[in-house]
């Protein structure tokens, strides 16, 4: 999505990373990365229940792009994931919603590295830009 | 909906979008669709400040990516 910040930027949305983990070490993460987004945590998973994004199971959250971020992390002193804050398993998702707040794009990962595709979520925001409700 | 062989029947993702909408109804617990009203939990901004998730789209088109980690 960095990548692509400026497209969002041209198409009117906001991006907003909500992770688990503490607000420092979102803080120290984004800031690091330079993340041109806004970085907000809910460490105790409450944000992504309500949005109802899962723990997946071994068999969705296995492989190398699920574990290595997690031991690099680790090995850097901030762990994140399940034996430090934040938590290894946690499906991703994303979802676009307007400014009356009505959600009008939802994407549940089935697996850690199931992300939406940028182009799609362009997609979908440049069309609430032209049909607002 | 896409899917992908690779992996199987249940691996495929799931995203929606639909254009012109009547007003969100409240999803049921934990349920999110295209239409309903988006949850607002509180969360925490980098400062460890309470926000409420809705400040996101207060004044545009929010894109919410729900991460498990930062890292």
């Amino acid at each position: 999505m960095r990548d692509d910040r400026e497209r969002f930027e041209e198409a009117g949305a906001a991006v907003t990373l909500i992770g688990l983990g503490r607000p420092e070490q979102a803080a120290a993460f984004c800031e690091r990365r330079r993340v041109p987004f806004s970085c907000l945590s809910s460490p105790d998973r409450s944000a992504h229940r309500a949005y109802g994004l899962r723990r997946g199971s071994l068999n969705q959250v296995a492989g190398p792009a699920t574990w290595l971020p997690w031991v690099r992390n680790a090995a850097t002193g901030n762990p994140q994931g399940r034996f430090g804050q934040g938590d290894v398993a946690q499906l991703p998702g994303t979802f676009v919603v307007d400014t009356t707040g009505v959600v009008r794009y939802a994407h549940r990962g089935r697996r850690s590295s199931d992300l939406a595709p940028n182009d799609e979520v362009l997609a979908v925001v440049s069309r609430v830009g032209r049909h607002p409700l | 909906m896409p899917s992908d062989a690779r992996d199987g029947p249940e691996s495929h993702s799931s995203s929606t979008w639909q254009g012109n909408l009547p007003a969100g109804s409240l999803p049921a617990m934990g349920i999110v669709e295209v239409g309903d009203r988006a949850p607002d939990p509180v969360v925490l901004d980098t400062r460890g400040e309470d926000v409420r998730l809705s400040s996101a789209w207060a004044e545009r088109t929010a894109v919410l990516a729900f991460l498990r980690h930062f890292g």
